[in-house]
């Protein structure tokens, strides 16, 4: 009987703290959600009630007066451009380190792996006074290359570990084969790892398009803003912001990668798991 | 294999990587220690005043405070990622069903902006209109608290935000670690007789140190990157009392133009992150990377 009780109790125990945690991870998520299709009137009146009416007005408004679709689309050609070089770069310098013979081959993985423990902040004022010289400040060259740079070390790693799990007879078979090392990169080591490439992509996605840092320092003009920085434009003097907007703009600009993080899950938490590095 | 040692192969495969990263991380590093001993505006001429700028960064109160409230930012962000995470990932590995769905609803803010998180909290934290965190402290009787603007809640309120964030992550990294332990260990503890918390001392936790110390680095390197929480929230105040080391600097650079000073913060920045590379390094070698 006894042993029945604290069983039971455990059980409850264990039940409400699951729920509790569920509560504090999940609920700002569906609030902001739903926040965004509530009228502006009932956010400022009681905001955390249960919703009386649902609205569309709110993505009106940022449709129609604010700049949204061109953050939008500014952290779009950003994230394109980023992820390819990410991609091609890192491929390759994993390729050579992972397979190919050469000295000081450890050397230089670990000087790419330093990078995992950089601050962006320590590299700013250098940066900023770089491409000030050479009339880089507010373009998108001047997000796109320091996104580049901070996300090689993670991609080489995760190009890294997959690449040492192929085994060198393929290559050697491919050598036999008259394969030379661009064949061997291009028709081998690439379509081996589209899987890779696919957990890469992912994981920089999330990185590049919620980059804040980089476009807040070298970004002046409005048409060039990202979505990160475009957000605050809803933010008006003290008391005067508009919340329904405001939530609306939030929930549109994590859609996508909230997209990605649905459609690659497993791909994603693997490449965590594995590099288990965050932006 | 002589097409594996091909030497201008080698080169071209590795010179973007490395080209791209020497220049925009490495050499801009070099550059801040360069900076931190110049007295200078970032246009008009450099002028060296060797330590001038760190015998400033000593007497600078505020300097004092956002180094102290880094530190403190640092321990509740850990705190919460690791101290949460594991418990949620030792939970989870009790559950039968359903926990796929579970792991990816704790996984979802990981994935989204800074600022969007920024933004929500700081609509809970509202005093007026009242936040979500002031209807339950007035659930409970309590008066309710302008988080952002006392200095006593201003700095656990915003590290929260990042602490909160990626909780996600390290219950993934843990709860993968827990379930990876081998269950023929666990079945013979049990047999042996060992209680569950026998069981978690001194089986589970054992064989995973190895990732319970990664997941230390990772969330310290994680919190040595903070600066969007506390810029987009407070801006530092009030009266510096959330500014960490990254937010003073911006700062002292991008809006008092005080290169040189604000080059001597980024220093202590990465003696710091020195810290964070020593400890990584250690982990790789025992890990033979």
């Amino acid at each position: 009987m006894r042993y029945y009780l604290i069983k039971r109790t455990k059980r409850v125990l264990y039940w409400s703290l699951m729920a509790a945690f569920l509560l504090i991870q999940a609920y700002p998520i569906l609030w902001l959600l739903l926040a965004a299709f509530r009228p502006n009137i009932e956010l400022l009146s009681a905001p955390f009630a249960l919703p009386r009416s649902l609205t569309l007005e709110n993505f009106v408004t940022i449709f129609t007066k604010s700049h949204i679709l061109t953050y939008i689309k500014n952290s779009a050609i950003i994230s394109f451009f980023s992820l390819s070089f990410i991609v091609l770069f890192s491929s390759m310098a994993a390729f050579a380190i992972a397979k190919m013979k050469f000295q000081g081959n450890r050397a230089l993985y670990r000087y790419f792996l330093i990078g995992l423990t950089i601050p962006y902040s320590v590299t700013l004022i250098p940066l900023f006074t770089m491409f000030a010289k050479i009339g880089l400040i507010d373009t998108r060259i001047s997000v796109i290359l320091p996104l580049l740079a901070f996300q090689l070390p993670v991609s080489i790693m995760l190009f890294v570990n997959f690449y040492r799990f192929i085994p060198d007879e393929i290559i050697e078979a491919a050598v036999i084969d008259g394969c030379g090392i661009f064949g061997i990169y291009g028709r081998i080591m690439i379509p081996l790892s589209l899987n890779t490439i696919l957990t890469v992509l992912a994981m920089n996605f999330i990185t590049v398009w919620n980059d804040y840092t980089f476009s807040l320092v070298f970004i002046n003009s409005a048409e060039l803003k990202t979505i990160s920085i475009g957000l605050q434009d809803f933010i008006g003097p003290r008391g005067l912001k508009d919340w329904g907007a405001t939530y609306a703009a939030i929930a549109l600009s994590i859609l996508p990668t909230l997209l990605i993080y649905f459609s690659l899950n497993s791909r994603m938490t693997a490449g965590m798991t594995l590099g288990a590095v965050k932006s | 294999m002589k097409v594996l040692r091909d030497k201008k192969a080698i080169a071209l495969f590795l010179s973007p990587a490395l080209l791209v990263y020497s220049v925009l991380v490495m050499i801009p590093i070099a550059l801040t220690f360069y900076y931190s001993v110049l007295d200078w505006d970032g246009l008009g001429e450099k002028r060296w005043i060797g330590l001038g700028n760190f015998a400033k960064l000593m007497r600078d109160a505020v300097f004092v405070r956002a180094l102290s409230n880094n530190l403190v930012y640092i321990l509740i962000v850990m705190l919460m990622q690791l101290g949460i995470g594991f418990l949620i990932a030792l939970l989870l590995t009790y559950l039968k069903k359903g926990r796929g769905f579970i792991q990816t609803v704790y996984y979802i803010p990981s994935v989204i902006t800074v600022i969007a998180v920024a933004q929500l909290f700081t609509s809970f934290y509202s005093y007026e209109p009242i936040g979500l965190f002031n209807i339950f402290r007035k659930l409970f009787g309590l008066a309710p608290i302008a988080f952002l603007s006392e200095y006593r809640t201003v700095l656990p309120a915003v590290a929260s935000v990042e602490g909160w964030q990626y909780i996600g992550i390290y219950m993934l990294i843990f709860y993968s670690a827990l379930v990876s332990v081998s269950p023929d260990i666990i079945e013979a503890a049990r047999i042996d007789g060992a209680s569950e918390t026998q069981l978690l001392f001194k089986v589970r936790i054992p064989s995973i140190t190895n990732v319970i110390l990664l997941s230390g680095i990772l969330s310290l390197v994680g919190a040595l990157r903070g600066f969007a929480a506390p810029m987009n929230m407070t801006k530092g105040g009030p009266n510096h009392r959330s500014e960490i080391l990254a937010t003073y600097m911006y700062k002292k650079a991008f809006t008092s133009r005080d290169y040189g000073y604000g080059s001597a913060l980024a220093v202590v920045i990465v003696i710091l992150s020195i810290v964070a590379v020593l400890l990584i390094s250690r982990y790789m070698e025992r890990e033979e990377i």
